[in-house]
């Protein structure tokens, strides 16, 4: 993998993807910008609190066809606590997210189409989104079951937008009658619509899962 | 030494080891009972608390392996609604997430939460493809003690409207807080796992095999129920719009399948048609007199299952019924099965002329009876009806009808009824499908 030296510290940075122009140092917790050769320092990251996530940068693992690795991550915290979305680097070109909260993970992937929605154009466009705001989609009904004002507590890895420390999002989820999941977020560069379903660690055949001091990986997770 | 923040008790500067660093938002203290705020770097105090939580199920810290997973006890709620107090143990693994250990009236279950919520409402619901019935009504459950570690803001006092539905040994608990429900699947785990998995003395936990919550008078709450039922409906119509994919048919299939079910339906009843046994008597009834008990006869079933016909036969009375409650007896056992049939005839004048109503025959069916010798007994009453009265009715035996019902009791029947109904079934949805389209 190729490296580049850090603008802030000199530490060796790899370049994972051209489609992830934003990384950070794992050194210095600086923020940078790469643009083909030329890396450029753009803020800084908080050092991550400790937490027992048993994801890390480098997990790997399958769905279906589909074989990811986790290239990063951006932790949010709120009023109420914090939780984690990992960036997986897919091997069918499509970016996905791992959202990790309460001990549970979902799996989505963009969908554009849904912001044109007549439900989401008012939050698209700015404007606050209703608890309890309905969506059809694909034959199942989602319903918002919570709306987040977060803050970025800090990321690591490489990451397809800049989120230093403080940045500011709005999360609201919606939950499918089916069981289906659709995070729509918005921050100061625009909104999102992330959809998918909530999924069990050992569905995903995951390999190079962190160890946690005093914990045993299960088996169904080796 | 295992991975975990530590932090300290502003309250009373008790350590605290956070394990599940991270998610937890909440801490009980154990040493003082305050309830702390963990959510940022800065604890800080929510409430101060009494006492801290004692007697706890499983000491937190404590680690157990339970169906081949290890989980480390880290919370405790204990709670109650207006008959019974249980406790919850939260269990974590960073590598699993988060379970609850329920100890309620002397049983231990394992619950789990589940994300793919169960489909449709009221008492009846279902989940994975298996029905779960609705054991009692909502019921407000109040937490009152907090200790240890939550990923959510918990608080003594907190409330929630709870019910459960079951399926054999399975419980799905729901509980609402405002709209948002959460459900949670229970399975039962014996006292000895559990005292076995996290080293438990067993004097006072569980050890008495107790019986389960008891059931309670159903009928939801309305709030809940008129949510759930906008919910089906919504589905419903989403569900409508996404079927026209089966635009391209498979009526002829559902045709073809349903009337092979239905002939090996009647091949099958045919089969259970084995032997055959009668027995006939009759009792005299007087209307408006005392109930009689008619002895019909002995009958023998040699089928593993085999249903029981008793046709019922009356005649020269009027403007009156015939309760007619039959009973068939185990000669072995006593054991008892009890049916019910009704004879009735009725006549009068009205503006359009004489008119009758009614029948002096009927037939009754016991459907699955258990290989045996039984007692058929039917006790009769004759009531007389006086609403047609007042339009000239034909007061021939006023007063002191008498008169005879003829019973005759048949096993191993072919059931007809049944049949049609299968038949009914089958085919009903197909010609109702085909019917719609082509009209």
């Amino acid at each position: 993998m190729a490296e580049l030296p850090c603008p802030s510290c000199g530490a060796p940075v790899p370049v994972r993807s051209a489609a992830l122009p934003y990384v950070t140092c794992a050194y210095c917790q600086t923020l940078i910008r790469r643009e083909g050769e030329a890396l450029s320092a753009i803020g800084k990251s908080a050092v991550l609190p400790f937490d027992v996530s048993p994801i890390q940068l480098g997990s790997a693992g399958r769905f279906s066809l589909i074989r990811f690795r986790v290239v990063g991550r951006v932790r949010w915290g709120w009023s109420d606590g914090s939780w984690n979305e990992w960036l997986l680097d897919c091997s069918d070109g499509t970016p996905r997210w791992l959202g990790e909260a309460m001990g549970s993970f979902m799996l989505t992937a963009e969908q554009p189409d849904l912001l044109e929605r007549r439900e989401l154009a008012g939050f698209a466009a700015g404007g606050p989104l209703h608890l309890r705001t309905r969506l059809a989609i694909e034959g199942e009904v989602y319903v918002a079951c919570d709306i987040k004002e977060a803050k970025c507590l800090g990321s690591e890895g490489d990451l397809p937008r800049p989120t230093p420390e403080g940045t500011p999002l709005t999360s609201v989820d919606f939950r499918g009658t089916a069981g289906g999941f659709l995070s729509v977020q918005r921050d100061a560069e625009g909104v999102s619509a992330w959809r998918g379903n909530a999924v069990d660690l050992a569905a995903l055949n995951t390999v190079d899962l962190r160890q946690i001091e005093g914990w045993t990986i299960p088996a169904a997770l080796r | 030494m295992s991975a975990a923040r530590a932090i300290t008790c502003p309250q009373c500067g008790g350590a605290i080891a956070i394990k599940a660093a991270g998610y937890t938002v909440s801490v009980g203290c154990q040493h003082c009972g305050a309830l702390l705020d963990v959510a940022h770097p800065d604890v800080t105090v929510i409430a101060a608390y009494e006492d801290a939580m004692r007697g706890l199920p499983v000491p937190l810290g404590r680690r157990g392996t339970l169906f081949g997973d290890e989980w480390e006890a880290i919370g405790a709620l204990s709670r109650h609604d207006y008959d019974v107090e249980w406790t919850e143990t939260l269990l974590f693994n960073p590598y699993l997430g988060y379970r609850w250990l329920v100890l309620s009236e002397g049983e231990w279950s394992l619950g789990t939460m589940i994300t793919d919520p169960p489909q449709g409402s009221g008492e009846d619901i279902e989940w994975r493809g298996e029905a779960f019935h609705q054991d009692y009504n909502l019921a407000e459950t109040i937490t009152s003690h907090v200790v240890g570690e939550f990923y959510w803001r918990v608080a003594a006092g907190d409330t929630v409207a709870a019910t459960t539905y079951s399926r054999r040994d399975t419980l799905l608990s729901a509980e609402w807080s405002g709209d948002e429900g959460s459900w949670t699947q229970l399975v039962p785990v014996s006292a000895q796992d559990v005292r076995q998995a996290f080293g438990l003395s067993g004097v006072d936990v569980g050890d008495s095999p107790a019986p389960r919550r008891k059931a309670r008078p159903l009928g939801l709450s309305r709030s809940a129920g008129a949510e759930a039922g906008d919910n089906f409906m919504t589905r419903l119509r989403a569900d409508y719009d996404a079927a026209d994919i089966m635009e391209k048919s498979d009526l002829p299939k559902m045709f073809k399948m349903g009337v092979a079910a239905f002939l090996i339906s009647l091949l099958m009843m045919m089969g259970f048609t084995t032997s055959s046994d009668t027995v006939n008597n009759y009792g005299r009834v007087k209307v408006g007199g005392p109930e009689v008990t008619v002895n019909v006869g002995q009958i023998s079933l040699n089928a593993p299952y085999q249903p029981v016909e008793i046709d019922a036969f009356g005649t020269g009375f009027e403007n009156a019924w015939v309760d007619i409650n039959y009973t068939l007896i185990n000669r072995k056992t006593q054991r008892g099965y009890t049916a019910y049939g009704v004879i009735e005839r009725y006549t009068g004048r009205d503006s359009e002329g004489p008119w009758s109503e009614g029948s002096f025959y009927a037939t009754t069916q016991f459907s699955g009876i258990p290989r045996g010798t039984y007692d058929v007994v039917a006790d009769l009453k004759a009531n007389r009806w006086n609403g047609g009265a007042a339009l000239n009715t034909t007061p021939t035996w006023d007063g002191s009808q008498e008169f005879s019902v003829n019973l005759t009791a048949t096993s191993g029947g072919f059931m007809w009824g049944n049949l049609w109904l299968i038949a009914a079934l089958l085919l009903g949805m197909p010609i109702l499908i085909f019917w719609m389209r082509h009209s």
